[in-house]
């Protein structure tokens, strides 16, 4: 997404200490960051955390913004960083996978229940995987430009999509149009 | 990409991200600036970074000739020299930013770190404390806050700060204070020091 006038002058003012300003950017961007954050987790809450932490680590690292990519791409790299990181909190997202599963045994009936059970195999990838799904399938990257996000080579994003095709088709393979 | 993938992307894209009230999006841009005013953050602006540097710069060498000093005429009461506190400070300040307001404790052995965190965000109860426990031919240096409880050998200590920046270990056999850092019984030797505001 391009820059707009109106944007680059609140990613000035808040590089001079404007909060309100900076309020503005969140509000702008704050969909797709919670978006990117809840496909990572699987967890409406974890999502709000890192979405919340992703804008004051953006705050924090604003003065080192140059402009020279776009603002949303700045955010967005930012945010996916820190959802990589969620591996670390192992409890948590055992957590998460416990809940996913008791949501699935309790009410989950017809298109509901296949979207739990791919969200629950979305899980199960590595976070390394799963970020080159999320950012190929669900935000339209091609793999040269999911590579710079994620700051590796694009035959490495290419071979992560496709172990976690692989891996995905025979954890959905009971699921309509899950493959094998 | 074969027809296989194809209905693959199309099951994965069942997923939806789940809809949050107009409130929710009204309020969470505030949310994120009243956690912003808490931690007092405000970033360097480029024109004012080398200018930050050199305050900064002039800042960190005057407080290191001061607590050269400070700590030659307490005869090193604290006990840590400026390489282990800058190193720890450098280390909590790495995690803190990974994990802000998260981080309880931090062991810090040979090999590395070990990390225990907090499951919700909450500001510590006070700046980041290094503390060094030594029992029984066994030593174990933590970076924790005043409240949190550290182990040695099976006993837990519990580590408190006063408001005159004074370190305490509370243990079941001892009670150790950085204001009189020599009384120390039953075999043990504790060194600790703040590690100076929050970082």
């Amino acid at each position: 997404m391009a820059d707009t006038d109106e944007e680059l002058g609140w990613v000035r003012a808040s590089q001079s200490g404007d909060p309100t300003a900076f309020a503005r950017l969140v509000s702008r961007h704050q969909r797709m960051i919670h978006a990117l954050a809840y496909r990572m987790t699987g967890s409406l809450a974890e999502a709000e955390d890192l979405a919340q932490e992703t804008f004051i680590a953006a705050w924090d690292q604003l003065g080192g913004f140059r402009g020279e990519a776009s603002f949303s791409s700045w955010l967005y790299r930012i945010a996916l960083n820190r959802c990589l990181n969620f591996r670390a909190r192992a409890t948590r997202r055992e957590a998460v996978h416990r809940q996913w599963s008791e949501q699935r045994e309790t009410h989950a009936p017809g298109d509901a229940q296949v979207s739990q059970q791919v969200q629950e195999a979305l899980l199960k990838l590595d976070p390394a995987q799963r970020a080159a799904v999320v950012l190929t399938v669900y935000d339209g990257l091609n793999h040269a430009e999911a590579a710079r996000a994620l700051g590796c080579a694009e035959t490495t994003v290419s071979w992560r999509v496709f172990m976690a095709r692989r891996k995905l088709k025979q954890l959905l393979a009971g699921v309509r149009g899950g493959g094998a | 990409m074969n027809q296989r993938d194809e209905e693959l992307n199309e099951l994965l894209r069942t997923v939806r991200v789940p809809e949050r009230s107009p409130e929710y999006w009204a309020e969470f841009p505030e949310a994120v600036v009243r956690q912003l005013q808490r931690s007092a953050q405000r970033p360097a602006a480029p024109l004012a970074r080398h200018a930050g540097w050199a305050w900064g710069l002039g800042i960190a060498t005057a407080c290191l000739l001061l607590g050269f000093f400070v700590g030659f005429r307490r005869g090193h009461a604290v006990g840590f020299s400026t390489a282990e506190v800058a190193q720890s400070q450098k280390i909590y300040h790495e995690l803190a930013a990974l994990f802000p307001d998260r981080v309880q404790t931090v062991l810090l052995d040979g090999r590395g770190s070990q990390l225990t965190l907090a499951t919700d965000a909450q500001p510590p109860a006070s700046a980041p404390l290094l503390v060094q426990i030594s029992h029984a031919g066994v030593c174990r240096r933590f970076i924790t806050f005043s409240g949190q409880r550290v182990a040695l050998n099976g006993e837990t200590f519990e580590v408190l700060a006063d408001a005159q920046g004074n370190v305490l270990v509370v243990g079941q056999h001892l009670a150790w204070s950085s204001d009189a850092p020599r009384l120390v019984t039953s075999g043990y030797r504790i060194r600790a020091t703040a590690l100076g505001e929050r970082l």
